[in-house]
């Protein structure tokens, strides 16, 4: 698999969704306030976190709503370092938008997860959306008595701090991009 | 043992200080590093090995003062108190001070997470 190779299917697929990320941003009070497009590692998470922090302050929103962007941020880059999958080259493909519309923030991110992952995030993910607000802090709360970090550093808490910190307001998609992959979209919503 | 153990602070990792001479033992900063177990491991053996070493200390006072808990940071140091059970079941006097600001009802709210779920001796205080 070569991710990063210009015209193919997965490309294709990729600069589509993009795009219409950021066609959704054009027009009065909205705007692309963070944009990441291509690999990511912790510094990049550093930088990425610090230009957050300084564009929320720049923009005078509430420092409750900077804490949980924030929260949104570092949980949603940090699993990309952590389950992003790479492809032959080593190239990861991922994309990390935030977009202001008003007084509403949403932190769109992307990345490539193999198909089988695919579809075991896609029922964890729809068990979380399903639940109400004391539902997601038992859950949180089970995880936090009993949860010990995976292998890969993992905490099982990332989607659940996600989920609580936009009151819920998460949306996912997969969208295949061949036999092996597909890329696996996360959007949650933060009021301003 | 080692009396002594300071990391210093970076971007995404907090400030530690654990000395023994001073009964100083202090987290402040920011905690959001890339592999927090691997961050976190000195500290949780620096307790193992005061526990194993009996009498070095009658009372360990940790003082937090985070103002940013990643998710894996919030596993690593529920460990670390966990440790910290066992070190006041070897007969040392646990207590910890959680700081948070005024309006930093998410960290606050952490610190009670961790009271209720380790039963430790917590003091809340809020920052000036």
């Amino acid at each position: 698999m070569d991710l990063n190779k210009k015209g193919s299917v997965e490309e294709s697929i990729f600069s589509a969704k993009v795009n219409s990320i950021k066609a959704a941003y054009t027009g009065d009070e909205k705007k692309i306030i963070v944009s990441h497009i291509g690999e990511l590692d912790q510094d990049k998470v550093n930088s990425i976190s610090t230009l957050v922090e300084n564009q929320m302050e720049h923009l005078g929103v509430s420092k409750s709503a900077v804490k949980k962007i924030f929260n949104i941020v570092i949980e949603t880059l940090q699993n990309i370092c952590l389950h992003g999958e790479k492809d032959n080259n080593g190239y990861q493909m991922t994309y990390f938008i935030i977009g202001k519309n008003n007084n509403e923030f949403t932190i769109f991110s992307g990345n490539i997860v193999t198909s089988n992952v695919a579809e075991k995030l896609n029922i964890r993910l729809n068990g979380i959306k399903s639940l109400n607000d004391a539902d997601l802090k038992k859950q949180y709360m089970d995880v936090l008595s009993n949860g010990e970090l995976s292998a890969k550093g993992g905490a099982g808490l990332g989607f659940l701090t996600i989920a609580l910190k936009s009151g819920n307001n998460m949306d996912f998609e997969f969208e295949v991009l061949n036999k092996e992959y597909s890329l696996f979209s996360l959007q949650s919503k933060v009021q301003g | 043992m080692m009396k002594r153990l300071e990391i210093k602070e970076t971007s995404n990792t907090p400030h530690i200080l654990f000395d023994i001479e001073s009964a100083t033992f202090v987290i402040d900063g920011k905690s959001f590093p890339e592999d927090s177990k691997e961050f976190y491991r000195p500290l949780i053996e620096w307790v193992d090995q005061l526990i194993s070493n009996k009498g070095q200390i009658s009372k360990f006072n940790l003082q937090f003062n985070l103002f940013y808990l990643s998710s894996s940071s919030i596993i690593s140091v529920k460990q670390l108190l966990m440790k910290l059970v066992e070190l006041q079941n070897a007969g040392v006097s646990v207590v910890v001070t959680w700081k948070h600001d005024d309006d930093d009802d998410d960290i606050k709210k952490t610190g009670e997470d961790y009271q209720k779920i380790t039963k430790l001796n917590f003091t809340f205080e809020v920052n000036d």
